[in-house]
């Protein structure tokens, strides 16, 4: 599947999208597998409370079901306005 | 500026994100129409009240952005009997005193207007996806900007 990271979860990365190969049942698995990459992606993906996330552009959770043609989003509380 | 007032067909909803600015006065004209009384206009502008704002840039979730923007507009037209909106957010570097976002809302009466346009303005802030990062002159620093706490 698709992962897409915007804002300072981008910055942070120093990078705007991931392909994630593992298989995913739940936003919570993506989550963890990222988080099981290490580095960054360990800092970022360890505390979820600051992050939001999209599946296919629209607001989901943790519980959310995901599936590998899905498009998955993180990023942080949006700012418009 | 001609005016069709026959045409109530025409797509009273007009999204748009782009880089480029806004005319103000192009978009009233836009939404002028024989069963509008009432055209209320808000306009967000970059603000600098330190003196240290060197520019605003302002990111965003293309296709999510355009298809809650959509959903927005489509929701808060029918809620408020808005008969023709317009929300116009500007995206990429921005500086001091430029224009942000624009948002137009045409009703019969003023009070849909007012109302309709400050539930589009309000629900910008919290659920369309827009980001904004701050670079600093004196710092040379970037900094993501947080959500700001809730506020009337």
């Amino acid at each position: 599947m698709r992962v897409l990271y915007f804002a300072w979860v981008r910055t942070h990365l120093e990078r705007p999208s991931d392909t994630v190969q593992t298989p995913c049942a739940t936003v919570q698995d993506v989550v963890s597998h990222l988080k099981s990459r290490g580095g960054k992606y360990c800092e970022i993906f360890s505390d979820f409370k600051g992050l939001r996330v999209a599946v296919n552009q629209e607001f989901a959770d943790l519980t959310t079901t995901v599936k590998p043609s899905d498009e998955i989003a993180f990023f942080p509380p949006v700012t418009g306005g | 500026m001609d005016v069709n007032p026959h045409n109530r067909s025409e797509s009273s909803i007009r999204i748009v994100v782009d880089d480029k600015d806004f005319s103000l006065a192009a978009e009233v004209e836009r939404v002028r129409r024989l069963d509008v009384g009432a055209i209320v206009t808000f306009v967000g502008t970059v603000r600098d009240l330190g003196g240290n704002l060197q520019s605003l840039f302002l990111e965003h979730y293309a296709p999510m952005t355009r298809r809650h923007l959509r959903r927005l507009a489509t929701i808060t037209k029918e809620i408020y009997a808005v008969d023709a909106l317009t929300v116009y957010h500007r995206v990429g570097t921005l500086y001091p005193t430029d224009n942000i976002v624009l948002v137009v809302c045409a009703t019969q009466h003023r009070q849909q207007a007012f109302v309709a346009t400050q539930h589009i303005v309000e629900s910008l802030k919290t659920t369309i996806p827009f980001w904004k990062r701050e670079k600093y002159i004196q710092e040379k620093t970037l900094k993501w900007i947080d959500p700001p706490q809730q506020k009337i």
